[in-house]
């Protein structure tokens, strides 16, 4: 413990040189990487199975062993609690340098230590590849009084501060909230479940105003009517949901915040071993199960790799952070 | 009548040679990890899942669900033999099936535990035939201020009848609570009570616990009884004509109970079989049996267990939310396989969902027909001398817990947890309301935590809201009732009032 605390101390900025210079070399060693998994490969998903990155993460699973991917079996290993931070804690403290262990990483691991300084940093770990980006929604109950975003907004605004309770299933959810609010000049007050599907059943079942949150688990219930979903969070509409308005089109002022997914290894992995993940990870993003997937998600491909993602993850913290308002 | 239509197909799809193998590997794979302490069916399910990949969905469907109600049957085997809970949902069957067992009773235990889930599988499988959808709809009315009612009521219910004293019962739980808060706070991510050793982040599992205070409790206990347990005379290997009548109603109950706890999103088997248990002992005419092995106490919660895996398959098929951990898991299969939960999952993956259905009314008759054989012969087990059989069962917790996490600091938990159980059961302090506080100490916290934050920090949203009410008001009753009446009892003149305390 003494030895992740120090760690955590380097700071954000720090830890990011450090894994761009790692980075870097990677690419200039460019030759063929002449390692392969010595045993069952563990792939660790910090968060609950059934939420969005858990299914990514068996999709990735799904592709590496039906594609034979790799030489060796693949474990998936569900390490669940504090927004990612269980998960990620176990990797560095457990898994370190351990070259047959992946961790499937995403916002919610890199804005939960932002939120919480004792919770492991992504600098405990060393990023491989960017899958995609998630979008948010606003979504109300199918049986909602609010038919269209403004009407919502009218009302939140029309009322006392946090009369509203939108229900979360994770940190970028609260995230998302955060967002909003700031935008209306009003609190919104939310209220934490432990993943989508919880969060999805408190809206179904009428306990909240309303939820924000990833297409993925709402698609089911969005066909059949049970949610309406009333604006999305970014600067286009989607191509699938022609008639749901962006909340820039409604009059709010809202940055365009999306939520990546991808594959990290454990932290000071040889770059040989480094490499051979990222040469599979391309394989697995290429693959038409992958493209599948993240289409019928509603998310969008972002395929981003090795050093590249680096500087990316280095951009979102500074967003994240920007949002939030805790500059690092 | 539609549904029986639907279920008509359904059950031309199960019976097709290769979804009946599933449905049998299924129950069987169940059975075994239902056995084995450290493994669940939640593990098993997210195991084998990247093997299905590419198989046909509905195989793939019925083999899960097969491992989830078949682990429901294995975890009674070591609850009744050793006393060694092999899931959550058996812990109360261990402390009159155990008792049972001592009496050489296994058999009978072992057998009415099978006859009941099989009973109580077809009740609430067909439950889900006929009620699905509008049960799903009807349990989203459980918000978070129920749900903490609901788990309240439990524990409150439970310390009250789990012991002699109410008041050592709700000392238990409250201890299993505090355990429960040891590691990552679920809701801010801020770790507690871990004093700088990362392997207490993950908390303390429930699995530890259990079989330290009842396996490796009892073994101590009966090392230092003044005289040797005598070997169990095995008789009566399957259920007498009375044993039957006995049970006939804890079935019943358990399985009406079982099945409406287990549609309540988020709550599932555990919950379930400590409420039948609860609710034997306060309707039967001889309480003073209970936890003397009484095969009520086995009857109704093996039954309610078994209940609530196919009641939390409603949720599931029915609205696409997750009614268990395990469902969960289900959950995720069924995406992955390009499927949408939700609800119209019932209409446009008919044959899959109908072909699921029918093939529980398969797997629980297969696990009738493999357990009841099956009860006899463990039962023979027992002819084995107990002072044999304690080294092995020693064995077998460490490994069971070790197998888990690959984690030797459980081990020592184990051994830790384990003094600690001896000294319980030597000062008659119940168990069973601590291991339940720690199982429900997650839920207990969120929701307590998702209510206030609802109602911004007022109490009166557990008034407010009509169920959640009547749910406290339940769980005032239990705890006033006995004190009310022991006050009672206690000044049977005015003139000795007094002296009571």
């Amino acid at each position: 413990m003494t030895v992740s605390r120090r760690d955590l101390m380097l700071g954000a900025a720090a830890s990011a040189c450090l894994l761009s210079s790692g980075g870097g070399m990677l690419r200039a060693a460019n030759a063929q990487s002449g390692w392969a998994p010595t045993r069952d490969v563990e792939l660790v998903i910090p968060f609950a199975a059934g939420g969005g990155s858990d299914l990514l993460a068996r999709v990735v699973g799904k592709i590496i062993v039906e594609e034979k991917l790799i030489p060796q079996s693949l474990v998936l290993n569900n390490r669940p609690g504090g927004g990612g931070a269980v998960g990620i804690g176990y990797v560095a403290a457990s898994r370190r340098k351990d070259p047959n262990t992946i961790i499937l990483i995403n916002g919610t691991t890199q804005i939960t230590p932002i939120l919480n300084p004792a919770a492991r940093t992504l600098s405990e770990v060393q990023p491989i590849m960017n899958f995609m980006l998630d979008d948010f929604l606003l979504f109300v109950n199918g049986d909602s009084k609010y038919k269209t975003a403004q009407e919502l907004i009218a009302d939140i605004k029309a009322k006392p501060t946090k009369t509203f309770n939108f229900s979360t299933g994770g940190t970028t959810d609260i995230m998302a909230i955060t967002v909003f609010s700031r935008a209306l000049g009003k609190d919104i007050n939310p209220v934490n479940f432990n993943s989508g599907g919880e969060s999805l059943t408190a809206l179904l079942g009428g306990h909240v105003d309303g939820t924000i949150g990833n297409p993925l688990e709402f698609m089911g219930q969005l066909a059949s009517g049970k949610v309406r979903a009333l604006g999305v969070f970014r600067d286009t509409r989607f191509a699938a949901m022609p008639d749901v308005p962006t909340l820039k089109e409604v009059g709010l002022d809202v940055p365009n915040f999306q939520m990546w997914r991808g594959i990290a290894v454990p932290k000071d992995v040889d770059p040989a071993a480094q490499l051979y993940w990222q040469g599979v990870m391309e394989k697995v993003a290429a693959s038409p199960t992958m493209k599948k997937y993240i289409a019928d998600n509603v998310a969008t491909e972002a395929p981003i790799v090795g050093a590249d993602f680096v500087a990316f993850l280095a951009a979102q913290e500074k967003l994240y952070r920007g949002l939030l308002a805790k500059p690092a | 009548m539609e549904a029986l239509m639907d279920l008509g197909g359904g059950f031309s799809t199960a019976l097709t040679p290769n979804n009946l193998m599933m449905c049998f590997l299924g129950v069987f794979l169940g059975q075994l990890v239902g056995v084995l302490p450290g493994i669940g069916p939640s593990a098993a399910i997210a195991l084998l899942l990247p093997l299905t990949f590419g198989s046909d969905p509905t195989a793939s469907l019925i083999m899960f669900a097969g491992i989830y109600y078949g682990a429901q049957y294995g975890g009674t085997i070591t609850s009744v033999l050793i006393s060694v809970p092999g899931e959550s949902s058996t812990v109360m069957t261990s402390i009159d099936g155990y008792q049972m067992a001592i009496k050489g009773r296994a058999g009978a235990a072992l057998g009415i535990a099978a006859i009941g889930s099989f009973i109580a599988g077809t009740i609430s499988t067909l439950g889900l035939t006929l009620l699905a959808p509008p049960l799903a709809q009807a349990a989203l009315a459980f918000g978070p201020p129920e749900y903490f009612a609901l788990v309240v009521l439990g524990l409150v219910a439970l310390a009250a009848v789990s012991g002699r004293s109410v008041l050592k019962g709700v000392a238990a739980g409250v201890a299993g609570l505090l355990l429960a808060t040891i590691g990552i706070d679920p809701q801010s991510g801020v770790s507690r009570f871990d004093f700088g050793m990362v392997w207490l982040l993950d908390g303390i599992e429930f699995i530890v616990l259990t079989v330290a205070l009842f396996g490796v409790g009892e073994v101590l206990a009966s090392c230092t009884a003044a005289s040797a347990r005598p070997v169990a005379e095995v008789k009566n290997v399957l259920p007498t004509r009375e044993d039957w009548r006995r049970s006939r109603m804890p079935i019943l109950r358990g399985s009406v109970v079982g099945f409406l706890v287990g549609v309540l999103p988020g709550t599932g088997a555990t919950i379930a079989s400590f409420i039948a248990y609860i609710m034997e002992k306060k309707l039967s005419r001889h309480p003073e049996e209970f936890g003397k092995g009484a095969i009520e106490g086995v009857a109704g919660p093996e039954s309610s267990n078994n209940a609530a895996a196919a009641g939390a398959l409603v949720p599931m098929l029915a609205l696409g939310v997750p009614g268990s951990g395990t469902t969960a898991i289900i959950l995720g299969a069924l995406i992955m396989f390009g499927l949408r939960p939700g609800p119209e999952l019932f209409t446009q993956n008919a044959t899959l969902v109908w072909a699921v259905i029918a093939s529980m009314y398969i797997g629980n008759l297969l696990l009738l027909i493999m357990n009841l054989p099956l009860a006899g012969v463990f039962a023979r087990l027992l002819k084995v001398p107990y002072k044999w059989l304690y080294p092995p069962i020693l064995a077998i917790c460490l490994v069971g817990v070790f197998s888990q996490a690959n984690s030797l600091e459980d081990c020592w938990l184990v051994v830790g947890f384990g003094a600690i159980g001896w000294g319980m059961k030597r000062f008659d302090w119940p168990a069973a309301p601590m291991v339940l506080g720690l199982v429900l100490g997650p839920m207990f916290e969120s929701s307590l935590r998702q209510s206030l934050t609802m109602s911004h920090g007022t109490a009166f949203i557990f008034i407010n809201r009509p169920i959640a009410a009547a749910l406290m008001l339940a769980a005032v009753l239990f705890i006033a009732i006995p004190v009310i009446a022991g006050l009672l009892a206690s000044r049977p003149r005015p003139a000795s009032a007094g002296e009571a305390p």
